[in-house]
């Protein structure tokens, strides 16, 4: 299909706004009468409360209340579990604990809230807090993610016998029997460690109880509003229509945004609709890294069985995964990582085992990428050592493996977060990782330029890794698109924006249908008020699940401006066309008239809309996948370590994307510069350091390095396009895709780079420190 | 656990004279935090870690934001000089060049357009990346107090990490820094990790200069930084590197004696292993740069 506006490079109208700080956060919410929330979290990771003394705290002037748990009485209840186990998975042993809104007597990791301070002002509150007199009895702390399965190991869960979060086995195939026929078994265990998504824009809420309208207001910088709405509802006794969310723009997602509930989520509405003012807190960086949630620790012991040749007869895995100190988002994480752990691979046999703990850590949901880095970090590395093993070529291994075109749509067999067995719905691989090969330059590097570099004493590696990513999952989601009378269209859809240019690209699906400018077109997101049915903005599923129901309903606006403008131009429908913000016959240009009169003669003031129609040039649509809709891409890179500090320089970055159907090349570039960004930190900068006390050592953007754009290379992207065969659009999800292959590409790259030191990477994130401890440790410095 | 949302509230008020200072000290001293770019002070504050009721700023007493330079005497930086000032100044991109360097690798521009020489030095970072170029280069501070102006040389100045030899109500007007001798060729070598805004992992600077008195023609001055807690030079290294002819051997060497001079502490920006193998490393690179330098020149 050629299309006029969608595949477009349309520049983002959102950024004239957000670039001159006119766009609404929800820290620029203020409201008459408003108060203050501060809070006092605890220190401990894992401590008895014996007694909380609030007494000083209230004389503080300018302090209006403070709560604790005790206050919040029938109130106090720990949050929904968000995502349940799937219920098609067998023998699924799941302990479900979930956060709650102040702690009652025992806190279970640092950062758990004890306390909340109300008073006139950000500045008081915190003092105010500092006046709480808290009595702790503290407790030994869990945090290793093996040891807390040992008999007698200390339990973050006084009413479990363990620390067991959940359990459970997938099998594919036979492994053992594959096994047997193997020639090569390799076995590997492979440690992977946390990071922080560290969104620009830290949480934040405005709860606002309107006692005489009986209407709750609460502006939440979520990725999901109408759960939120939802349940806020639900927990507070109120109708849905009793409760609007606004999550404005949000300064960033990636993942822990859509928690429900976080515990100050549940904490301000309670006391807005006890005090009847509004109510205001801010999350600061120090808060965020401790009570927002983390993600990417696993341990995972793998083996991979394979023929001579290299074919992947069978994986076998047992993966640890740590939940922190709640399990609110299910399974979902571990369930990605499951899915990827066969990568882009024709995988007959597998067998795989995921044991979830709890620890004294802070709660872990996915952050971008969600479990998928972890799956396509180990069978990647797996092939390279696979290969090393058997003396084959890097990428042949891959060539030997990829899923076969033809074997689309290609039933995986697993369970994953979309709670059916995952089928891959579509795919090209090869001549995609073809062309990375061809962008890097890959045969040329090899043969010529890095002998010659290594001639020169250099540490230049190549590394190329294919990935997937599973996109776009259900249940649904909903728009409404309409025509105004100034010709004007405005829309609304439920998920929310936290930068993924929704503004933009769902604009551009609307001009498409209705022949407007994106400019004429004012999309409202995130607001229960403007539009109430849907889920929110996460796993890679805007641009598909999202981005087909406003495509739905943009098509059936068009139909009724056809079937109308057909009535008063007095010609055949398929002789109309749509452009200009006009309705022409074509070929015949003055024949026309525009959408703005048809809108107002959708909607007359006199006179009888016939039976059976709607007024207005409106429609509402929905759209749900029966499964998701699978990405490819690959990325490759050149890199150049200094091997007396281990500090790199990256020479090439180039990826090549394969998410369908593009509604935006800019924005999905963007998505992918963003997200490689995030695996670089992933990879080689960022790692949250837990001491065996729970205490964070880095909980601070001095100390927790992100990468900056002195670190960014230039990233060459090419797109390849294999349409999505189960949405109209042909969109796959590209939000995640850039964090997901980087930390094993860095691991390929570097090996190759330090050929020399016969090195095999088994964990990430890596640093110039460890990496350089990795190569060194047997050495003495003193 | 505390939050911080920003700075607490504070009085600021702005010094004309030295003597505003000292009688601002007397009667409230107890409240009054000096303040020079505020680089580090604020985040202090806003962390907690410091108060203050009142930010007495320094930088526009006379002559805290001159450079003057002679021939005879070498140079005088004002300590509210701006690292990007100190950048910039053609006298000292002429003559102190390693000066400059060092201050390319503080932070970020914007940062440098706030932090000064004397924040840096005073605040006695063990990481302070201006300060093993003013102790390669032998700089002498100047302190004001109630007591009368002194001098001290800068390698008495620092007693500890975050602890200086400044006596209470004294503060530092400005830095001095002799003519290196001539033919000089100053490195200074910075390792964080990442590109901008990183603290120092280990810093080193190297200053070598033609020296026809010893063995091996060439002296070197060496000084270090994150790596004990303060910023030192390894005269023991200085000398054996003296003492014979050089070669990329001796220059191991001595690289060698530096790691084991130093005396780094584990934390969660690097490793002791690390920080001295660093040590060693960027003291033989620095050393190879200055001396190819001085070689070719």
């Amino acid at each position: 299909m050629t299309y006029k506006v969608i595949g477009k490079r349309v520049k983002r109208v959102e950024d004239p706004r957000l670039l001159t700080g006119q766009a609404l956060f929800v820290g620029d919410v203020t409201l008459p009468d408003m108060l203050h929330a501060a809070f006092l979290r605890s220190d401990y990771a894992h401590a008895k409360l014996i007694s909380i003394d609030v007494n000083l705290a209230l004389e503080v002037s300018g302090v209006v209340a403070v709560y604790t748990a005790a206050d919040m009485g029938d109130a106090w209840e720990p949050g929904p579990p968000l995502v349940s186990p799937p219920p098609t998975l067998e023998n699924v042993v799941f302990n479900s604990r979930r956060q709650v809104p102040l702690v009652k007597d025992k806190v279970k990791h640092a950062g758990e809230i004890i306390a909340v301070v109300v008073a006139e002002s950000r500045y008081i509150a915190e003092d105010a807090v500092e006046e709480i007199l808290v009595e702790f009895e503290p407790l030994p702390v869990v945090v290793d993610l093996e040891k807390c399965l040992e008999p007698g190991s200390v339990l973050v869960h006084d009413d479990l016998d363990t620390n067991l979060a959940a359990h459970l086995v997938q099998n594919k195939g036979d492994y053992e029997s594959a096994r047997k026929g193997a020639d090569l078994i390799i076995n590997r265990r492979f440690q992977l460690d946390r990071g922080a998504a560290v969104a620009m824009e830290n949480r934040g809420i405005v709860a606002d109880w309107n006692e005489k309208n009986q209407h709750l207001t609460v502006w939440d910088a979520t990725q999901s509003p109408i759960p939120i709405r939802n349940g806020l509802a639900a927990r507070l006794g109120l109708t849905q229509r009793q409760v609007r969310v606004i999550a404005p723009f949000v300064g960033g997602g990636f993942g822990p945004k859509i928690m429900m509930f976080y515990a100050e989520e549940m904490v301000l509405p309670w006391i807005t609709m006890k005090l009847g003012v509004p109510i205001k807190w801010i999350e600061d960086r120090r808060e965020n890294f401790y009570a927002t949630t983390q993600e990417r620790e696993q341990i995972h012991e793998v083996e991979m069985a394979l023929s001579k040749e290299g074919h992947i007869l069978g994986i076998k895995q047992t993966i640890i995964h740590d939940t922190g100190a709640f399990n609110p988002y299910g399974l979902t994480t571990p369930l990605n990582t499951q899915s990827h752990s066969m990568g882009a691979y024709d995988v007959q046999n597998y067998s795989s085992e995921v044991i979830v703990v709890f620890t004294n850590k802070t709660i872990v949901t996915p952050v971008r990428g969600a479990g998928r880095p972890q799956g396509i970090y180990i069978v990647e590395r797996l092939l390279d050592i696979a290969a090393r093993e058997l003396e084959l070529d890097l990428m042949e291994i891959r060539r030997l493996n990829f899923i076969p075109p033809d074997a689309f749509p290609y039933e995986h067999k697993i369970i994953d977060q979309a709670f059916v067995p995952l089928i891959l719905d579509s795919g090209n691989y090869e001549p995609a990782f073809d062309k990375a090969l061809e962008m890097l330059g890959y045969e040329d590097f090899i043969k010529k330029e890095q002998p010659r570099l290594r001639a020169e004493g250099k540490h230049v590696g190549i590394g190329i890794v294919p990935f997937i990513e599973t996109t776009g999952v259900g249940p649904y989601e909903g728009a409404r698109v309409s025509v105004e009378p100034s010709g004007k269209i405005s829309a609304a859809t439920g998920v929310g924006t936290q930068g993924q240019s929704h503004m933009t690209s769902f604009a551009q699906i609307i001009a498409e249908h209705l022949g407007v400018q994106v400019t004429d077109v004012n999309l409202v997101t995130g607001d229960t008020a403007e539009f109430q049915w849907g889920t929110g903005t996460f796993a890679s599923r805007g641009a598909v699940v999202a981005g087909n129901a406003v495509n739905a309903a943009a098509s059936d606006v068009r139909q009724k401006v056809l079937k109308l403008a057909s009535k008063i131009l007095e010609t055949p429908e398929k002789e109309l066309e749509l452009e200009d913000g006009m309705v022409r016959v074509v070929d015949i240009p003055d024949q026309s008239i525009s959408l703005g009169e048809l809108a107002l003669l959708a909607n007359p003031l006199r006179g009888a809309v016939e039976p059976g129609t709607e007024p207005g040039l409106e429609s509402t649509k929905y759209f749900g996948p029966a499964f998701g809709a699978t990405a490819f891409g690959v990325h490759g890179m050149i890199l150049e370590v200094d091997p007396e500090t281990m500090m790199i320089k990256i020479r090439k970055y180039i990826t090549v994307e394969d998410c369908g159907t593009m509604i935006n090349p800019l924005v999905v570039e963007g998505q992918i510069h963003g997200g490689v960004s995030m695996g670089i930190g992933n990879a080689y900068y960022e790692k949250l350091h837990y001491d065996e006390n729970g205490q964070l050592l880095n909980a601070n953007l001095a100390d927790y390095l992100i990468p900056g754009s002195t670190e960014m290379p230039h990233i060459d992207v090419h797109h390849a396009n294999t349409p999505a065969p189960n949405n109209e659009l042909g969109t796959k999800g590209v939000g995640e895709a850039g964090a997901i292959p980087v930390p094993a590409l860095f691991a390929q790259a570097l090996e190759n780079a330090l050929h020399d030191y016969e090195l095999e990477i088994l964990e990430t994130p890596l640093s110039p420190n460890r990496l350089y401890e990795l190569l060194h440790k047997q050495e003495d410095p003193s | 656990m505390l939050a911080r949302p920003g700075l607490p509230d504070f009085e600021y008020m702005k010094a004309e004279s030295p003597q505003d200072v000292f009688r601002l000290l007397e009667e409230r001293g107890g409240e009054v935090k000096l303040l020079m770019g505020g680089t580090d002070l604020f985040v202090q504050m806003r962390d907690g870690n410091e108060s203050a009721g009142i930010l007495l700023d320094l930088k526009y007493l006379p002559g805290m934001k001159d450079i003057s330079y002679t021939k005879k005497k070498g140079i005088k930086i004002g300590a509210a000089v701006t690292l990007n000032q100190l950048s910039a100044h053609p006298d000292v991109t002429n003559h102190f060049q390693i000066l400059s360097q060092s201050a390319d690798t503080v932070g970020n521009y914007q940062l440098r357009n706030r932090a000064t020489l004397g924040g840096n030095l005073c605040n006695a970072s063990p990481s302070a990346d201006m300060a093993p170029a003013a102790l390669v280069l032998e700089g002498e501070v100047s302190l004001s107090g109630p007591d009368g102006e002194r001098v001290m040389a800068l390698d008495q100045f620092w007693v500890g990490p975050g602890k200086t030899a400044l006596k209470e109500y004294e503060f530092m007007t400005a830095v001095c820094f002799p003519n290196p001798p001539s033919g000089a060729v100053g490195r200074y070598l910075k390792l964080g990790r990442s590109k901008m805004g990183d603290l120092a992992i280990v810093g080193v600077a190297v200053l070598g200069y033609p020296d026809p008195e010893v063995p091996a023609g060439i002296r070197f001055r060496i000084g270090i930084n994150s790596t004990a807690p303060t910023v030192y030079r390894v005269p023991q290294v200085e000398e054996l590197l003296a003492k014979a002819p050089l070669s990329d051997d001796i220059l191991r060497q001595a690289s060698g004696e530096a790691m084991k001079v130093s005396a780094p502490i584990e934390d969660v920006r690097a490793t002791v292993l690390y920080q001295k193998k660093m040590v060693n490393n960027l003291t033989f690179k620095g050393l190879k740069e200055v001396w190819s330098q001085l070689i070719n020149s």
